[in-house]
């Protein structure tokens, strides 16, 4: 098939065809998602053999599990989804870090407001503060702020990647964005 | 990352796929486990289903809910004598039934309360459904015959939980100081009335299905309260063991008593 005419075809598509049986696609999507799954496991792991051992252990779920796939649905979402589950993995086997099996916040329903839902407009100064506060946030925030700032993904898309309701996705990016004020502020505090 | 370490992802992902190290899964793979998921689901709702209707049953086979008349001291002997074993159990499997059914799209979208709520009012009306059919009044009775089955020694275990100081019956004869009774555990007891105790069914006779609340001295109980069975009344229906003893009999028993015995 002509690589301008694959280069044209969505995610989806392309992930039809390879259920379908052209198997060689498979550089293609990895291509587009390399860089993008890459930039999202450096935010949470610092090790850059870990993180190019959990890449390839990322891809070759996606090609195992591309027949799962349904190609109504966004692809994105689907393989940040896996990336998730296997960063989280990464982090309980090489930090041997112990994640809660149960948040208040996926157990109640929250109402958000329109704007809850639109990016800040200083968005520049928000990707600089994440960059400073990140570590310091519980990955329940640090995943959300990351994929809807950082990613550019919207509410939908990462309440299908974390498995949570749009609603919890929303009050988790606003306590995230809370926590990180009153980090700055410390800071500050400590420099003056 | 650089593009040396891109290109060695990539690489070597495509390689291991050519050296057929790695192969994909089959769509059948996915749905047998989608199967197993939503009848693992079904399963543990239905679990959940039969143990709610066998606590409700269980519960109505101890009369336990007659005791709300008995004032304060017949309340503590519910809050103890509740099948509370059975209650975590239900739980249990609730809770379960809620992390297989978190694998759905329709359930993990929306807030968890919403659908443990769902699957806490399917197993209630489940449960007082399943409770109306004679399902659980037969696997009893079947237990009591000595059947050696799990569900026989389950049924024999909880089925007809024996609460203390209460006692159930039909009065089978009316004596001077009080009636007996014929319980459903085949024993003959004495009830003793004086003016301490309290009847709340003046109306009582021989026939009728009573609870007695007393300490139990060999055969005789010394009767602190007295309350009639009414099948037509109350939250949940009167033990089914009465439904079969209850015979029609004629004469007043309460009535041929000393007025003076009774409180109300």
């Amino acid at each position: 098939m002509d690589k301008t005419l694959l280069q044209d075809k969505s995610d989806e598509e392309l992930a039809r065809l390879m259920q379908s049986g052209k198997t060689e696609l498979f550089s293609l999507l990895i291509e587009r998602y390399e860089k993008k799954i890459g930039r999202y496991a450096r935010k949470f792991l610092a090790d850059s053999d870990d993180i190019n051992d959990v890449l390839q252990e990322i891809f070759i779920k996606v090609y195992v599990n591309i027949k799962s796939f349904d190609t109504t649905r966004k692809f994105s979402s689907w393989i940040y989804r896996i990336a998730h589950n296997e960063l989280v993995n990464a982090l309980k086997k090489r930090e041997k870090r112990i994640f809660p099996i149960f948040n208040l916040d996926v157990f109640l329903p929250y109402n958000l407001s329109k704007d809850d839902f639109n990016k800040d407009i200083q968005t520049l100064d928000i990707k600089k503060t994440i960059d400073i506060c990140l570590k310091k946030l519980e990955l329940k925030y640090r995943e959300p702020i990351i994929l809807f700032y950082l990613d550019g993904l919207s509410y939908k898309e990462i309440s299908e990647i974390l498995r949570v309701p749009i609603s919890t996705v929303g009050i988790r990016i606003k306590r995230a964005k809370e926590k990180m004020k009153n980090i700055l502020e410390k800071q500050k505090t400590n420099y003056e | 990352m650089n593009n040396e370490n891109q290109k060695s992802i990539s690489e070597t992902v495509i390689s291991k796929i050519k050296e057929r190290q790695i192969k994909m899964r089959p769509r059948i793979y996915f749905i047998f486990k989608i199967g197993i998921l939503a009848f693992g689901l079904a399963m543990l709702t239905l679990s959940a289903i039969f143990l709610t209707s066998f606590i409700f049953f269980s519960i109505r086979q101890s009369g336990l809910f007659f005791l709300g008349n008995f004032g304060f001291s017949g309340i503590r002997i519910i809050l103890f004598s509740m099948p509370w074993l059975l209650i975590l159990g239900v739980v249990a499997l609730i809770v379960t039934s809620e992390f297989f059914a978190d694998h759905f799209q329709f359930v993990y979208k929306r807030p968890v309360m919403y659908s443990v709520l769902a699957i806490i009012i399917i197993v209630i009306l489940g449960g007082v459904a399943l409770d109306f059919t004679p399902l659980h009044a037969n696997l009893l009775m079947n237990a009591q015959k000595g059947e050696p089955s799990i569900a026989g020694h389950f049924y024999r275990e909880f089925g007809a939980p024996k609460i203390p100081d209460v006692h159930y019956g039909s009065i089978s004869e009316i004596t001077n100081d009080g009636f007996k009774i014929n319980t459903n555990r085949g024993e003959e007891l004495n009830i003793i009335i004086n003016e301490n105790t309290q009847v709340f069914d003046k109306n009582i006779k021989e026939g009728d299905s009573v609870m007695v609340f007393g300490k139990k001295d060999n055969q005789s109980v010394k009767a602190g309260v007295i309350q009639k069975i009414d099948e037509n009344k109350g939250f949940l229906p009167p033990p089914r063991f009465f439904k079969k003893q209850i015979q029609q009999a004629p004469g007043a028993l309460i009535e041929s008593l000393p007025k003076q015995n009774f409180k109300r």
